[in-house]
């Protein structure tokens, strides 16, 4: 997109974008809830399995969406609003995840157009998720694209929660972010 | 003698039903004692001192931010998704005025990106085909936090 990007254009695909994210998320619970009720051993453990009190959480922890502590929100008018620094007054806060040289890299677990191949326990929990997904939403949405990245900051809120319910080191889960879907 | 705790008028069901069950499971002889607030504690009487556990007194230092770029604060109002009883997401805007600190540098680092420079002391943190990302921080629950700020579009030059 350019400059001349209107407002409402942005405001829209930041909306959509967000909103993909929240299904993503709930979905995501739902799966979990799902396994949970129905006793299913979901691959995709930690590492750090030893740390966990209960295993319960360790098994539906593997990967999540950065959705809980995203903001999407628009900047409100004010004195400063005549020297704005950014181009748009709508916004999509997501948690910052290390991107630095040293930290690690995106993996990438389904395409856009391709499932792939499933070939570790990670990826088949992500791909048991899209089917699941596919299949709560009566064949309506088909989240693909998924990628995430194991390092997350220690002092986002989100990795202090997950951090909370055990000793947890910082690479124990996955963080998938900027999924897209086929409707 | 009634089977119902509530029944128990002086407890005496409810502690030794609960004695039984503790020496159960431990095998050893273990008292009962019912306290003021009605809980119910447990002690051998023979049991080891515990051990004292000694601990580091020394308190890492909190990294709030992961870099320094020069901030400029904004006032925001937050937009939330619900969902419905069948599942379709709603959006909610909220009253409440929050802030958000929005790094001022982040052009002088796409320049640097382009150029393939180091950027990574910038407040540029990466581009897409239809986002940027730029760094900026939130107050979340009292404490602040990195996030990455995806801002669609470019500015003005």
């Amino acid at each position: 997109m350019d400059e001349v990007t209107e407002e409402s254009e942005v405001k829209a695909n930041l909306q959509a974008e967000y909103k993909l994210l929240a299904y993503c998320d709930k979905f995501k619970k739902e799966f979990d809830a799902f396994a949970d009720a129905e006793n299913v051993d979901i691959p995709g453990l930690y590492p750090a399995l030893s740390y966990f009190h209960s295993t319960k959480y360790m098994l539906f922890l593997a990967f999540y969406f950065n959705y809980e502590d995203s903001i999407l929100g628009v900047l409100n008018p004010s004195v400063l609003s005549n020297s704005r620094i950014v181009p748009h007054k709508h916004f999509l806060a997501t948690p910052l995840l290390p991107c630095g040289p040293f930290d690690g890299e995106v993996r990438k677990f389904t395409g856009n157009d391709e499932i792939g191949e499933a070939n570790d326990d990670l990826t088949q929990a992500i791909h048991a998720f899209v089917h699941f997904s596919l299949s709560y939403s009566s064949n309506y949405m088909l989240f693909c694209d998924l990628q995430g990245s194991s390092f997350f900051s220690c002092e986002s809120l989100t990795a202090h929660k997950y951090m909370s319910l055990g000793k947890m080191d910082k690479n124990g889960t996955y963080c998938l972010f900027d999924p897209q879907c086929h409707t | 003698m009634s089977k119902f705790p509530d029944d128990d008028a002086d407890g005496s069901y409810t502690k030794k039903r609960k004695q039984s069950f503790a020496s159960r499971s431990t095998g050893k002889n273990i008292s009962s004692r019912q306290t003021r607030q009605g809980t119910l504690t447990l002690s051998t009487p023979n049991s080891p001192p515990r051990k004292k556990v000694l601990r580091s007194a020394f308190l890492a230092p909190t990294v709030k931010r992961s870099r320094n770029p020069p901030m400029i604060e904004y006032s925001f109002s937050r937009t939330s998704v619900k969902f419905d009883d069948k599942g379709r997401a709603k959006f909610v805007v909220s009253d409440n005025v929050e802030h958000i600190s929005i790094a001022s540098d982040w052009l002088e680092g796409e320049g640097l990106f382009k150029s393939k420079q180091p950027y990574d002391k910038t407040g540029f943190i990466g581009e897409g085909f239809t986002k940027r990302g730029i760094y900026v921080s939130v107050e979340l629950y009292h404490r602040y936090e990195i996030l990455a700020d995806f801002l669609i579009g470019s500015v003005q030059q």
